[in-house]
């Protein structure tokens, strides 16, 4: 039953059967398992930590390095990129290797991708605590090190794996090998693109795309993050780990060639969901629902795949505890799957988009599918990797049960905080006004909530603890010398000669038909390439930038996508150096800058956004979240001086606030030489600066403004010698966020005092309704 | 460039991305559907043959690279 080609296909020059001897290499996968388990520890117990500080602000012990803005991104890089991306790693090398019947094209590579990948990981944790960032989620490394994971990622991993599959003694490539091949492709294409930066000084940069079109870049490039690391390759895991497992082929491989393609294809234009009712196009919006809904059949479609391979193996599954990992990952997987494709559809998404509820669907999915999927790979590969029996199979057992219990205590109050967040911002009282105007009414109202979440992550925690020191007591037990066995296989042909294509059976048909089926008979085009590692990649890449450039061309280049606004001027050089601080503080984890059309939205926060204000949006930061209130008409919201005391301790303007101090601010210097190459990195991007990118006239400008609203501060009643402060700076970019479209068209780019009073606003709304009108075109 | 795109109608870009996914789906399906149990089985069952389990072929002389495979496991 062996292939009908490889059954013809003469082996070697003579045609006799020529076997070759190798070894895996198995010293790398044990390093990538030892790192997925450390790193599995930091994450989750960062994760804890941020849980904790939302439930009580103080937990954060006031140092400016463990705020939550700060930690978030800590988080979640540590949980996708350390844990998950050295589990992936540790799939890949083991089971590729094994498909290939090869050892790894280079153990150099192998050995450079580990240490670089940790190295990018330590990296990140050294900088994100410091306020060192890009500010986008989930791309928030800075451009060193961004070019630093391009050179791991393809220059070693990348050409480690296709050098490997070049070398391979296995004719046809199995589906896991495609989902590896869509993985180290697609990564690349996004992570390249969405990192388009240019540099401002070694730890800061500014994205080339600004406002909508970044936005569109980064959840382009945030959505398939997720499907393309979170995704693929814990399928291709599930698709080798799982047969391993259970010791039965996958269910169907035909269903696992459809499930392939038409993932691969419709994820890819699945990110806009992530913007509904945001200044982005509709069309784009509503296209990336479209393909999110239809993305329910191939994911199902994998995970039907999955727990029918266990058909017949149902007894051994009610004992092995690594089976039981798999089905629990597996079945999250589908329940993560249905979700998402509800929460892309827009009327849900009114509702679900920046509450917790999101935060519980993301959970649902790391936590049970990529980390339940994790563990059980872990667990199986202890004892085959260190020759050793595993440590203890009921702390594993114990692991499995802690952690179920840990996942739903973790989602299932955060699925009732974020409908119950969503339905409290738009409830409306008998006289139609909002019936909670007060923001942090419907923080408090959650505290139950997330506490209960802090005991289900505690619970997930303590697993990942078991996992440890099951992990650490068995590698203490390894064999003291590994056996390594010589492995034989025969080397593939240096030409393969197709088998003859199978005769149509459409005679008599007509000529088009006959052409068509001499193409298709037997879906021939296709077994070629399962076979053809350069072919496939090329299709795999044709078929995931297709989906991108149908997207990203129209929202580039289509001018009527981002109406101009007349009145819309950059940020004076203050402010710039304002929204850097912003940005360094992670603000945008908590604070959104996009009011929807939505009249709950506009009655709380004012006139919806507009494309064209966030034209010099370098990068755009409309966050995904609202643990805090949307930020986008906060200026002249409040005087200067409640924006300071409210820096140095929210709760003393609010008792019930959960935002965190930042006193430091009050302190720290702000750094007035820096401004100048900033403004002119802004101007190289195609901000209209005009004076201002003069030598020293950007740092002058931000003194003369510092130095204003500081004497305004003390006329207020506030703190003195604020001018060369952080704070000051922050407080002109708040002051100046959603004023612009009020302002009319001809009006200087910035005030010359920072606007105090709520008047002032309330004035400017007379002016935007027709300055809007006059401007910008339809959405 | 800009002019250009900004001069077309937005309905053919999602017309002609419906027409490539259709294409494309048909292609995967006409492959799956016409597909032999007997390659769908050797394909599905590559993973549980990594070249370890060699000794149990030993005694028949045949390399498990060009063993059958379980018959009747995979669809």
């Amino acid at each position: 039953m062996s292939h009908p080609a490889q059954a013809t296909q003469p082996i070697g020059e003579d045609g006799a059967t020529r076997l070759e001897s190798f070894k895996y290499d198995d010293a790398i996968v044990r390093k990538f398992v030892l790192a997925t388990v450390l790193w599995g520890v930091v994450g989750m117990l960062v994760g804890l930590i941020i849980a904790v500080q939302l439930a009580l602000p103080a937990a954060n012990l006031g140092l400016e390095w463990t705020s939550f803005g700060r930690l978030r991104p800590l988080h979640t890089n540590a949980v996708i990129f350390a844990f998950a991306g050295n589990a992936l790693f540790a799939a890949i090398y083991y089971s590729t290797q094994r498909l290939c019947k090869a050892r790894m094209f280079s153990d150099v590579l192998s050995n450079l991708h580990f240490w670089g990948w940790q190295a990018i990981i330590v990296s990140a944790a050294l900088t994100l605590p410091f306020g060192i960032t890009q500010g986008k989620e989930y791309a928030e490394l800075e451009w060193p090190i961004d070019l630093a994971i391009a050179v791991v990622w393809l220059g070693f991993f990348g050409v480690n794996f296709f050098g490997t599959l070049a070398v391979r003694r296995e004719r046809h490539m199995y589906v896991a090998l495609w989902f590896y091949i869509a993985t180290i492709v697609t990564v690349t294409m996004l992570h390249v693109f969405n990192s388009l930066a240019i540099p401002v000084t070694l730890t800061k940069s500014y994205s080339v795309y600004a406002g909508v079109q970044d936005a569109f870049m980064q959840w382009w490039y945030g959505h398939n993050a997720v499907a393309f690391f979170l995704t693929t390759p814990f399928l291709g895991l599930m698709y080798y780990f799982l047969p391993k497992a259970a010791e039965k082929p996958v269910y169907s491989y035909r269903l696992s060639i459809v499930h392939f393609w038409s993932l691969v294809f419709m994820y890819i234009w699945a990110g806009p969901h992530h913007l509904h009712y945001t200044a982005l196009p509709a069309w784009a919006s509503t296209l990336g629902m479209l393909f999110s809904v239809m993305l329910w059949m191939p994911s199902w479609g994998g995970m039907i795949n999955g727990l029918l391979t266990l058909r017949g193996a149902w007894n051994r599954v009610a004992v092995d505890p690594i089976l039981k990992f798999y089905v629990l990952g597996i079945t999250f997987y589908g329940m993560a799957t249905f979700e998402g494709p509800m929460l892309s559809i827009k009327s849900v998404n009114a509702l679900s988009h920046y509450t917790d509820w999101t935060i519980a669907h993301v959970h649902s999915g790391a936590l049970g599918w990529n980390g339940f999927m994790s563990f059980g790979m872990i667990y199986w590969l202890l004892p085959r990797l260190f020759q050793t029996n595993l440590w203890s199979k009921k702390l594993m057992s114990t692991h499995l049960w802690i952690g179920t219990i840990g996942i739903l205590l973790y989602v299932i109050p955060i699925y009732t905080g974020g409908i119950t967040q969503g339905l409290m911002w738009r409830a409306f009282d008998a006289s139609g006004r909002l019936a909670f105007p007060d923001f942090v009414e419907t923080v408090t109202a959650l505290m139950p909530f997330c506490w209960i979440r802090v005991v289900g992550g505690l619970l997930y925690f303590v697993g990942v603890l078991m996992l440890a020191l099951n992990t650490v007591m068995t590698v203490l037990n390894r064999a003291k010398v590994y056996d390594e066995p010589i492995i034989t296989a025969p080397a593939l042909a240096p030409r393969y000669i197709d088998p003859p294509v199978p005769e149509t059976q459409l005679a008599g048909n007509l000529g088009v038909a006959l052409a068509a089926d001499s193409v298709f008979v037997s879906g021939w085009f296709h077994r070629v390439w399962e076979r053809k590692p350069l072919k496939f990649t090329i299709l795999a890449i044709v078929a995931v930038v297709t989906a991108s450039l149908f997207e990203i061309i129209p929202t580039f280049l289509i001018s009527s996508n981002v109406p101009t606004i007349a009145s819309v001027k950059p940020y004076t050089p203050l402010e710039l150096a304002g929204r850097e601080i912003y940005i360094a503080e992670g603000c945008y984890n908590c604070h959104s800058q996009m009011i929807r059309p939505i009249w709950a939205e506009t009655k709380r926060y004012g006139e919806y956004s507009k494309p064209g204000e966030f034209v010099y949006d370098h990068p755009f930061q409309w966050g995904s979240r609202r643990i805090g209130p949307d930020l986008a008409r906060e200026g002249g919201r409040q005087s200067n001086d409640w924006h300071v005391r409210h820096f140095k301790n929210p709760r003393d303007l609010n008792a019930n606030s959960i935002m965190p101090t930042y006193e430091h601010l009050l302190n720290q210097p702000l750094d007035f030489e820096g401004i100048q190459r900033r403004v002119d990195v802004m101007a190289m991007l195609g901000v209209p600066y005009g004076e201002n990118v003069k030598s020293g006239k950007a740092i002058e400008a931000a003194r003369v403004q510092a130095k204003q609203m500081a004497e305004d501060l003390v006329k207020q009643g506030g703190f003195e010698g604020m001018g060369d402060k952080k704070v000051i700076a922050l407080v002109a970019y708040l002051q100046r966020l959603g004023k612009d479209i009020s302002q009319p068209a001809d009006a200087p780019a910035a005030p010359a005092v920072a606007p105090t009073a709520r008047e002032t606003f309330k004035a400017g709304d007379k002016v935007l309704s027709a300055n809007v009108s006059a401007k910008e075109g339809a959405r | 460039m800009s002019s250009i795109m900004s001069s077309m109608e937005l309905w053919v870009w999602p017309s002609i991305a419906m027409v490539i996914f259709l294409g494309v789906f048909v292609g995967v399906a006409i492959r799956v559907l016409r597909a032999t149990k007997t390659e769908c089985d050797h394909n599905a069952s590559i993973p549980l043959f990594d070249g370890t389990e060699q000794n149990q072929f030993a005694s028949s002389g045949t390399h498990p690279a060009l063993a059958p495979s379980q018959k009747g496991e995979a669809r």
